[in-house]
């Protein structure tokens, strides 16, 4: 039989033990890093969702839309990494170094998933509906 | 001889909840990985949609989606002792969180007798058409997710009733939650994508 508590449970390590909230600077990076993948893996499957729609109604304003969103998303990626490379002041040693870390992997995640957008964009302006350049 | 860095962690907890711990990390993890493979099942879906001229080929009835609302009145239900025991963990009272455990696997019982129902009454196969592999895709994906989770929930019961109970399990405890969470969110989109879409036409 259980007992009412886990044997030798010591409720001040308990108290340290339980969940700490995010702050600001954890949620911009946490966003900063996880933007950019996620708006090109969106774009990814929108774009080949969108080509026969495109077809149909002669149109590829709606792809050319998806593309810039991506683009736009990944730049923002880059912009919150940047803005979060100095660590909030009073932070521990450790901590500085870890949110560093994360900040610059958010730039160098925007600027692959930036150029990537623009890579897969540049067929969809190269080739007209009709299937002739 | 040299000196070597150390570090004095003898005031750290043997053990933490939320995203301190790696087992946190893994089931967020665990929820993207599934969370796309769930997107991308809708994104079929929509795809599916635009290329046939007739939609749906063959439309679930007023049944299933009556099943399928009671399938997600009763998981939503479920969130309730699942966050109770949460909060019976955070408090590391075993009874409580026994208590509400055994409530939240008795609805994720019925959630899969639900399923099972659903399941077969629908009105075309899996390989009747597109239509129905997406349909049965998607339904089957999530029901592997509300067997695992109820596997998952019937397991940390026999602990919880028979012992021993270690501190470390709490944090599994919390971690479950979690992951009955996402089963449970995961239900309402795919619902009202699957039969407001397909039944009523939305």
């Amino acid at each position: 039989m259980v007992k009412h508590r886990p044997p030798g449970l010591d409720f001040s390590e308990l108290r340290q033990a339980l969940p700490q909230p995010l702050d600001r600077h954890a949620w911009r990076l946490g966003v900063a890093v996880l933007l950019p993948p996620i708006a090109w893996s969106v774009h990814f499957a929108l774009s080949y969702g969108l080509v026969y729609p495109a077809l149909d109604s002669n149109s590829k304003t709606a792809i050319h839309a998806v593309s810039l969103g991506s683009a736009i998303l990944s730049a923002a990626g880059v912009m919150l990494g940047w803005s979060s490379l100095r660590p909030p002041p009073g932070a521990p040693a450790a901590e500085r170094e870890r949110s560093r870390f994360l900040a610059l992997c958010a730039c160098a995640l925007g600027v692959f998933f930036f150029v990537a957008t623009l890579a897969q964009a540049v067929p969809s302006f190269m080739h007209s509906l009709s299937g002739r350049p | 001889m040299t000196d070597s860095a150390t570090l004095d962690v003898s005031h750290l907890p043997t053990y933490a909840f939320g995203r301190r711990d790696p087992r946190w990390a893994a089931v967020i993890l665990l929820m993207a990985i599934e969370g796309s493979v769930f997107g991308l099942m809708l994104f079929t879906y929509f795809y599916v949609r635009t290329r046939l001229e007739v939609w749906p080929p063959t439309s679930p009835g007023t049944r299933e989606l009556l099943f399928g609302g009671a399938i997600a009145l009763v998981l939503l239900a479920s969130v309730v002792p699942a966050h109770l025991v949460n909060r019976a963990v955070y408090s590391a009272d075993l009874a409580r969180a026994k208590r509400w455990l055994t409530l939240c696997t008795c609805l994720s019982l019925l959630a899969l007798l639900l399923r099972g129902l659903e399941l077969s009454h629908l009105p075309f196969r899996w390989d009747s058409n597109v239509y129905g592999s997406v349909f049965w895709g998607v339904l089957c994906l999530h029901t592997m997710h509300l067997i695992a989770g109820n596997v998952e929930n019937m397991l940390f019961l026999v602990p919880l009733r028979r012992g021993p109970i270690e501190k470390k399990h709490l944090v599994d405890l919390e971690v479950n939650s979690i992951y009955w969470y996402f089963v449970v969110l995961s239900w309402v989109p795919l619902y009202l994508v699957l039969y407001l879409d397909g039944v009523i036409g939305w």
